[in-house]
């Protein structure tokens, strides 16, 4: 990866990128030699309060990338730059490289080059619901395991928390249908002790501790989002489609209940005071269509737990009956093609139980790899 | 308890009572003479009913989901005072009227201080409902989860888990084992503040079978797979209730499980509880909770060993309910109000004072569209009633306001609860008390929560001796008048 430092890429921003080409030069350190990689702009896929994000092409390779342009400010460093440098997983979003450039105001724009996924989970259920059709259980499946699976990289090896998880922040590669996540320009390293803003992540996928204010919450707020996205690919809509901040706490307690007193402590120790109306949990069976199988009720019950210490981390979902289907080597594709990896782990396994690593590698991989995974005494 | 109103009621002679207690002559049967005391299982028609609630009165509901609750509870008061539950069920529940009354007279042969009993019930035409004893002091759900005074107790826990493994112990010995949908909502708290099982959720409730109605990660493995409850379930559920108990918090027993395997006690435990039980009897309790939900329903305890097994984890026995509760007795209430004060002290002239000062403000809101019928004659004459029984009360003319007020009344062009208010304190003052209370519950069925028709209602049964009805009328007059100013305030 390329470092900031030995970036230029002096061309004048319109805002608007398109047929724009971008020049810039890496490398030149250490008796490298120096190179120009140009990028032809070719559409915008998303804008934001961030800035924006568009579709280019790489002239020397002809590689298609997408390119994240945002606004620099001189004094600090970025810290979604920062972050991605640091990680590398197959269900995160990859960096190529980045840059700076300048425009005619003299305002300093950061580039992230990254890999170029054409779709998104929320491009996805969109046309699952145009076509009046629930997302197929296979995939379902696929997806949600695969966003459990770059969660538990991400929480346990750097350490952060996404903070925006949601159907718009998850790429989805519609051949191979791997799955990864995008957007870290709200995630953050999580320090015990120290104070987070709770002003974060977006309405219909905010844990209720962010609704409650809190600011010493942890990683499970992205179990929480994760929990809504599994929710709506099984129904096809938001689960808690909150009309405002308040109404989002509303809808929640619609369908989980009022949260008990001891849930309103686990979450933020000085709401305790308040009230709040009294609602019985809704029948899950009416949340959820018939045929649901029990599995993924289970999963989305320890997900969406009110008590942020009582959801399961991302490895425990991974290692969820839920996904059994996945470890089986007869599964395949619809279309009768394979599975996108899935079982490649790597440092994410090093803090969990031999239980559970028992869980997660499936038997015939353990077999093939000739890995003698003991059972531990007790199992 | 049910014998308050024992004066009223035929009691204990009943044979359907005594014969169900001849039959299993076991320890549960003939203990409490104030169980066999409640009155046997009796059909009530559906007026009976309607009046009893006040003609199911928004302000009667009594179940937690309101009006949208798919069989909705009120509460509710029989002509001879004796305060009930009564269940609506939406008419699609019970589309066989046997299998109804079958069903209801079955579980309404149960006796039990650990449940709160099946009165009796109403099947005409479409409507099928279901009266119980009522319980005043809401729900474990409430108690438990959202409290508003203090967490409970740990020795509360403790008994409100005996008194259930009671329950169940008694149904199945009666050869009930069913129970459906068992959790936190059907545990109720009576007059003293111990807990009962409510008598409802032994009646299947409806034909497509749904016996649970909370999140599926809650039910019973076996009723996931086939879609039907045996008493094994039953132990499963008690297991849910066990683990509520204990943590305070909704815990799928799925995690729970894995939580206990884990030995991590802490993160299941309820922080209010910190300090009250030792280690060791966590520890047990927790064991006890995985037992009943064992996957395998075979594996799992019955209600007799429950029973055993609780037994000697029981704290601070000689230590009343209501206590332990912080909830107080049922004979010591609120400051009372001037009206209430003179209602206690059983002062009629106080009370004719403050009913006059009062005038007609409290009959504001009541639709009677007096513009347009003011220009009938007919309208005329009623109106004239009404203001020369005013001028008789004024005066302490009671006969002559009895008079005038029931001309008024009679007339029925306009419905007036303070009339009604106005005459049975007339009632009272003429020595005329089965009038006056007769008056009082009008003005109620009126105006459901209406403090001066409890009050009202208070002291005509205490005029006609009906002491812990007196008392219980004067008690529910000073919570609607709280109320009444609590919600005035705050506009």
């Amino acid at each position: 990866m390329a470092d900031d430092k030995e970036i230029s890429g002096p061309v004048v921003d319109g805002s608007d990128p398109t047929g724009h080409i971008i020049s810039t030069t890496i490398g030149g350190k250490n008796g490298e030699p120096k190179q120009t990689i140009s990028y032809m702009a070719e559409r915008v896929v998303g804008t934001g309060s961030f800035g924006i994000v568009f579709q280019a092409k790489c002239l020397e390779t002809g590689e298609t990338v997408a390119i994240k342009k945002v606004l620099q400010d001189r004094r600090y460093k970025n810290r979604e730059l920062q972050l991605m440098r640091v990680m590398d997983h197959p269900n995160v979003i990859c960096l190529k490289h980045c840059f700076f450039s300048t425009t005619s105001k003299n305002e300093l724009f950061l580039n992230l080059v990254m890999e170029y996924v054409p779709e998104t989970m929320y491009r996805v259920l969109k046309h699952y619901s145009n076509g009046n059709q629930r997302m197929p259980l296979i995939y379902v499946k696929l997806y949600t395991y695969q966003i459990f699976r770059g969660l538990a990289y991400i929480h346990t090896v750097p350490g952060v928390c996404h903070r925006d998880l949601k159907p718009q922040n998850l790429l989805v590669d519609p051949l191979t249908h791997q799955v990864k996540l995008c957007d870290f320009g709200s995630a953050k390293v999580l320090v015990k002790g120290e104070a987070n803003i709770s002003y974060i992540c977006s309405r219909f996928y905010r844990a209720p501790e962010l609704i409650f204010g809190a600011t010493e919450y942890t990683t499970s707020i992205d179990i929480w989002s994760a929990g809504c996205v599994l929710a709506e690919l099984l129904l096809g809509q938001p689960l808690f489609p909150g009309e405002n901040a308040v109404d989002q706490l509303v809808e929640i307690i619609k369908v989980l209940g009022t949260p008990t007193r001891e849930e309103i402590r686990c979450m933020n120790p000085s709401y305790t005071d308040f009230r709040f109306p009294q609602i019985k949990a809704h029948p899950w069976h009416k949340v959820f269509h018939k045929r649901m199988p029990p599995e993924a009720i289970d999963l989305a019950s320890r997900l969406l737990q009110y008590s942020p210490s009582l959801r399961c981390t991302a490895l425990e979902a991974c290692a969820h009956p839920f996904f059994d289907e996945l470890r089986d080597s007869n599964t395949r594709l619809p279309n009768g093609r394979p599975l996108p990896p899935l079982f490649n782990f790597k440092q994410e396994l090093s803090g969990a139980s031999p239980e559970l690593v028992n869980r997660l590698i499936p038997e015939h991989l353990k077999r093939q790899m000739g890995l003698n995974f003991l059972h531990p005494a007790g199992t | 308890m049910g014998c308050q109103s024992s004066k009223l009621m035929p009691c204990c002679s009943n044979s359907k009572v005594k014969a169900s207690v001849l039959e299993v002559p076991d320890e549960d049967s003939e203990e409490k003479s104030q169980v066999s005391c409640l009155l046997s299982f009796q059909e009530f028609t559906f007026v009976q009913l309607k009046n009893a609630t006040s003609g199911f009165a928004v302000e009667n509901i009594v179940s937690e989901h309101g009006e949208k609750a798919p069989n909705v509870v009120y509460k509710g008061k029989l002509e001879n005072q004796m305060r009930i539950a009564v269940k609506r069920f939406n008419r699609m529940a019970w589309p066989d009227a046997l299998q109804f009354l079958e069903e209801a007279r079955s579980v309404g042969q149960l006796r039990n201080d650990r449940l709160a009993n099946l009165l009796g019930c109403c099947c005409e035409s479409d409507e099928r409902l279901l009266v119980a004893e009522y319980m005043p002091n809401e729900t474990l759900a409430k108690h438990l989860f959202h409290w508003e005074t203090q967490p409970m107790k740990w020795a509360m826990r403790l008994r409100v888990v005996l008194h259930l493994a009671q329950s169940l112990e008694y149904c199945t010995n009666k050869g009930r084992t069913l129970y459906h949908d068992l959790n936190a909502y059907r545990i109720l708290f009576d007059e003293d503040s111990n807990s009962r099982l409510s008598s409802f959720g032994l009646m299947k409730n409806s034909r497509d079978g749904k016996s649970y109605s909370t999140n599926l990660a809650f039910t019973p493995p076996e009723y996931l797979r086939t879609g039907r409850v045996t008493p094994e379930s039953v132990i499963y559920s008690f297991g849910t209730l066990l683990l509520d108990l204990i943590s305070g918090k909704h815990i799928p027993p799925s995690h729970a499980l894995d939580l206990i395997r884990d030995r991590n006690l802490q993160m299941l435990a309820d922080s209010y509880l910190e300090g009250q039980f030792s280690e060791d009897d966590g520890t047990e309790l927790v064991r006890l909770a995985s037992r009943c939900l064992q996957y395998e329903p075979r594996e799992r305890p019955n209600p007799k060993s429950l029973v055993a097994a609780l037994t000697p984890f029981q704290k601070e026995t000689e230590v009343a309910s209501h206590v332990l509760m912080g909830i107080p007795h049922s004979a010591s209430f609120a400051p009372l109000s001037p009206l209430g004060e003179a209602c206690s002290r059983r002062d009629l002239t106080a009370m004719h004072e403050i009913l006059e000062n009062i005038s007609y403000k409290d009959d504001e809101g009541m639709t009677n569209e007096l513009s347009f019928q003011m220009w009938t004659g007919q309208m005329q004459d009623v109106l004239n009633f009404k203001r020369k029984g005013d001028t008789s009360f004024h005066h302490k003319d009671f006969r002559a306001a009895i008079e005038n007020y029931t001309q008024f009344v009679d007339g029925g062009t306009m419905i007036s609860p303070t009339v009604f208010a106005r005459r049975s304190l007339s009632h009272l003052m003429s020595d005329m008390p089965q009038e006056a209370l007769n008056d009082a519950m009008q003005a109620q069925v009126v105006s459901p929560v209406w403090h001066i028709a409890s009050y009202l209602q208070s002291a005509s049964l205490a005029a006609l001796g009906m002491e812990n009805e007196a008392q219980a009328a004067l008690k529910e007059g000073t919570i609607f008048e709280a109320k009444r100013n609590a919600t005035t305030e705050h506009k």
